[in-house]
């Protein structure tokens, strides 16, 4: 489904990409683990056009995506929930998610909305505040929902635990599990390692913007080098 | 009383006419945080080409909407040439090229039409009505119907429409902007012209009343700026009340004080607002969680 070849990309004269390979077939979970700063988030952003790339290809489905303005991929079917949650916070809680269907003319978005509710009931109940005043469990529910307004069929998840209490890390998990019984392809990327294996089928390991590990996702909770720098085992 | 009613009326008519102002900055405010500090100008090119077109024999209701068009052109080549290049820069950057677009424009308009006043004929005759002993222009009420109607256009457009929702969506974050798919350059392009068409509407009633020159936007800017700030940044509703309020703070001013303080008036206000009120009236506080 998508296709990273030798990507590199550049923060001004700071290359912090060197050539990343990477792929995700349909219907999978793949995790990316690394440190602070070896580039999981810049690589996503290369995936959904908010950072240029300065070598290689992406593709997405056969389609290149790397020539395509950020704006379009959305239409394409890629969902970007991004680090930081991003949430459009003086407009109200129904309006976030109706502006993740902002590049549909489908009638089914307000049965998404729905659907979004269902999911987070506490979302139903806020609909009609602005979402800068939800708490982060609740924003980065919002954030999630936003995405899959887009009905994607490639869905980003940047750190979605982040700052959050563990009882709210495990809802965000159960939905990821969700999600994946609905056949949802998902790139996760997390600082908590071992979790973020544990739903997913494969992983990658980034240090310092290259790949240094990749396989199944039981290899890799198993593998020593990486229990040892990442699962604090 | 009719000295009263008499300030009340052009309180009004000039205070409509800084509403106008105070809502183009709106616009691109809330789509791209700058504040267009050549706003001014966009009513400047609204009565300017209005009163050169009149005096060349095309009647008003051709000339108005081709002086609209010629600042609709030129707020968007302002985007383009001089905002989009820029853009990712700082917002301050960003403002202060707003401001030299502002002296470009100036010069380019004394340019191209020349260093006189202007004004034409109201459009209903310059017949003044008296109300309570006092005088009204029919001119205002074209004004104050004008801003009105801008106003609520306005409001509609931002709360109920795709393209004004994704004006507010990406000024409240770009990143999820485009995340959601909004092409938030041509967003922004369209907060630019509608602007640009706002201040020159204003400038197109306003010229029978407040006559017009080359240099007439800087203060046009500065008192529209004043309303906004009054009234709340980046709020509609906060822009029209703002302007109606400057606009009479000023015209009692000069009646009870001395049209020489007329326009420190608003500068005061400005003071006074960011001293104890710098939410302005309807300004809304942003709250970041982390």
């Amino acid at each position: 489904m998508l296709d990273i070849s030798g990507l590199k990309t550049a923060y001004g004269p700071i290359e912090v990409l060197h050539g990343i390979d990477f792929y995700i077939a349909e219907g999978e979970i793949v995790t990316l683990i690394g440190a602070n700063g070896a580039g999981k988030t810049s690589l996503m952003h290369c995936i959904s056009g908010l950072q240029p790339i300065t070598a290689g290809k992406i593709s997405f489905n056969d389609i290149p995506l790397h020539t395509m303005p950020d704006y379009k991929r959305a239409g394409l079917g890629i969902a970007h929930a991004p680090e930081g949650r991003h949430i459009f916070g003086d407009m109200i809680v129904e309006e976030n998610l109706t502006l993740g269907a902002y590049h549909r003319s489908d009638h089914e978005i307000q049965a998404d909305i729905d659907d979004v509710y269902k999911m987070f009931p506490v979302l139903y109940e806020k609909r009609h505040l602005h979402a800068g005043g939800l708490s982060g469990g609740q924003q980065q529910m919002l954030a999630i929902g936003r995405a899959l307004m887009v009905r994607p069929k490639l869905l980003l998840l940047d750190e979605p635990s982040m700052g959050l209490a563990p009882i709210l890390v495990d809802q965000i998990f159960e939905t990821i599990a969700l999600l994946r019984e609905r056949g949802m392809t998902i790139l996760l990327v997390e600082q908590n390692a071992y979790v973020a294996l544990s739903v997913a089928d494969r992983g990658y390991v980034l240090e310092t913007g290259k790949i240094v590990f990749s396989g199944d996702a039981d290899s890799l909770i198993n593998d020593p080098r990486i229990r040892e720098a990442y699962l604090g085992a | 009383m009719s000295e009263f009613v008499q300030f009340c009326f052009s309180g009004l008519t000039v205070g409509a006419i800084y509403a106008s102002v105070a809502l183009g900055f709106t616009l691109i405010y809330n789509a791209s945080g700058v504040i267009n500090f050549s706003q001014g100008e966009f009513v400047v090119i609204g009565g300017m080409t209005t009163a050169v077109l009149i005096a060349s024999g095309v009647p008003i209701w051709l000339a108005a909407p081709i002086a609209i068009i010629a600042a609709v052109i030129a707020g968007m080549t302002l985007y383009k040439l001089a905002i989009e290049p820029a853009r990712g820069a700082p917002l301050v950057t960003l403002i202060i090229i707003t401001i030299g677009a502002s002296i470009f424009l100036r010069g380019l308009m004394q340019t191209v039409f020349d260093k006189q006043i202007h004004r034409y004929e109201g459009f209903s005759g310059e017949q003044s009505i008296a109300i309570f002993g006092a005088a009204l222009l029919p001119q205002s009420i074209w004004i104050l119907g004008g801003s009105l109607v801008v106003f609520v256009l306005l409001v509609w457009f931002l709360s109920r429409t795709k393209a004004g929702n994704a004006i507010r969506a990406t000024s409240s974050d770009i990143l999820a902007a485009k995340l959601a798919g909004i092409n938030t350059n041509s967003t922004m392009m369209l907060a630019f012209a509608l602007s640009a068409a706002t201040g020159a509407l204003a400038g197109v009633l306003a010229t029978p009343v407040t006559f017009t020159s080359y240099d007439a936007g800087v203060l046009m800017a500065l008192k529209g700026f004043a309303a906004m700030m009054l009234g709340g940044v980046g709020s509609p509703a906060g822009a029209l009340i703002g302007g109606i309020l400057i606009g009479l703070i000023e015209a009692f001013t000069a009646g009870y004080i001395s049209s020489d303080y007329k326009d420190a008036a608003a500068f005061l206000v400005i003071f006074l607002v960011l001293f104890f009120m710098p939410g302005g009236l309807f300004g809304m506080v942003r709250v970041e969680r982390v």
